[in-house]
């Protein structure tokens, strides 16, 4: 098993899961330390914070389900394709804003040369 | 065997558990001996990097050594492309995103699909491990390279320590004594080490 399989079959425990999510209420520590944190460490919490996130939205979206989470090729791709949707989605807003924009611009034109056409 | 093939055997074997993960020290046992390795305090990284940086300074004005833009030249010039095993990289990225993409939005209920799909990931995958072992396996011989393992050496060195009646002392006195210890316990320190900085720098 490699390392990174590893932290995630650990990350996505019930018992680090309710750990993570309830460290700060709490006030418990997830490690020994508190600086200096390992490699393995940071990119274990950043799976907890990953799978924690996935567990709230599972009942959400139609592609996610226990079984996806569970298998880390298939979490990957759809890890993917969010990660797509989302730079569509940011493309399609910046695109809109531009038109807006545009749009605006060619109000203020019209607009000019209504009042200039009148004096 | 090579030593960078025995580094990576060795990472394959480790034995994985969970206190890798509770605080930033690995221990791990050798001939009955108990061991571990521990992150670099602020004064050891800046020690170490000091080390590489005199390293890098001292090859660089050693005509028997080439930067890696000079090795890539060389290698052109005897027709083997490092640019084209980036393109051949990107080109199965870019596979591979698109063989992702498809698999994510297969149903449970089309296993079979599922399977060929994982199957293909795990193709393209290996595919994009072989050139980039191939590319790590051509560069190896660039002063980055060198010094880059240099620092790996000299980072086991400094933060490998040994169980000794309850204390844990410093494992090596010096990097002399180090250069000359057992290439099986250096061999795992460093694979202990790459395992804690992962994620952070990894060396094979």
């Amino acid at each position: 098993m490699s390392i990174e399989t590893y932290i995630r079959k650990l990350a996505r425990t019930t018992y680090y899961q309710l750990l993570y999510q309830n460290a700060k209420e709490l006030r418990l520590s997830l490690f020994e330390n508190k600086l200096n944190l390992s490699g393995i460490q940071i990119i274990f919490t950043y799976w907890l914070r990953t799978y924690g996130q996935l567990y709230e939205n599972i009942t959400l979206d139609e592609y996610l389900n226990i079984k996806v989470i569970n298998n880390d090729i298939r979490l990957d791709a759809y890890l993917v394709l969010k990660k797509e949707e989302r730079k569509k989605e940011k493309l399609e807003m910046a695109r809109q804003k531009i038109k807006d924009k545009l749009n605006k611009s060619m109000d203020n034109v019209s607009e000019t040369t209504f009042y200039q056409k009148k004096v | 065997m090579e030593k960078k093939e025995m580094l990576q055997e060795l990472i394959q074997n480790l034995n994985l558990n969970e206190s890798m993960i509770r605080d930033n020290k690995i221990e791990f046992e050798y001939k009955k001996e108990k061991y571990r390795v521990r992150m670099p305090k602020a004064g050891e990284d800046l020690e170490v990097n000091e080390k590489k940086n005199t390293l890098y300074i001292k090859l660089l004005k050693d005509d028997n050594y080439l930067t890696e833009e000079q090795l890539i030249e060389t290698y052109k010039k005897k027709s083997i492309n490092i640019s084209d095993l980036n393109k051949q990289f990107e080109d199965w990225a870019e596979k591979l995103k698109n063989t992702q993409i498809e698999l994510a939005k297969i149903p449970d209920s089309n296993q079979e699909a599922i399977e060929n799909l994982i199957k293909k990931i795990v193709d393209i995958k290996d595919k994009m491990m072989e050139i980039s072992q191939k590319k790590v396996i051509l560069l190896q011989y660039s002063i980055e390279a060198k010094v880059e393992h240099y620092y790996y050496l000299y980072l086991a060195y400094l933060v490998t320590e040994k169980l000794e009646n309850g204390d844990w002392i410093k494992c090596w006195k010096t990097y002399e004594e180090f250069e000359n210890g057992e290439t099986e316990l250096v061999g795992l320190a460093i694979a202990w080490i790459t395992n804690l900085l992962y994620g952070v720098k990894q060396i094979v």
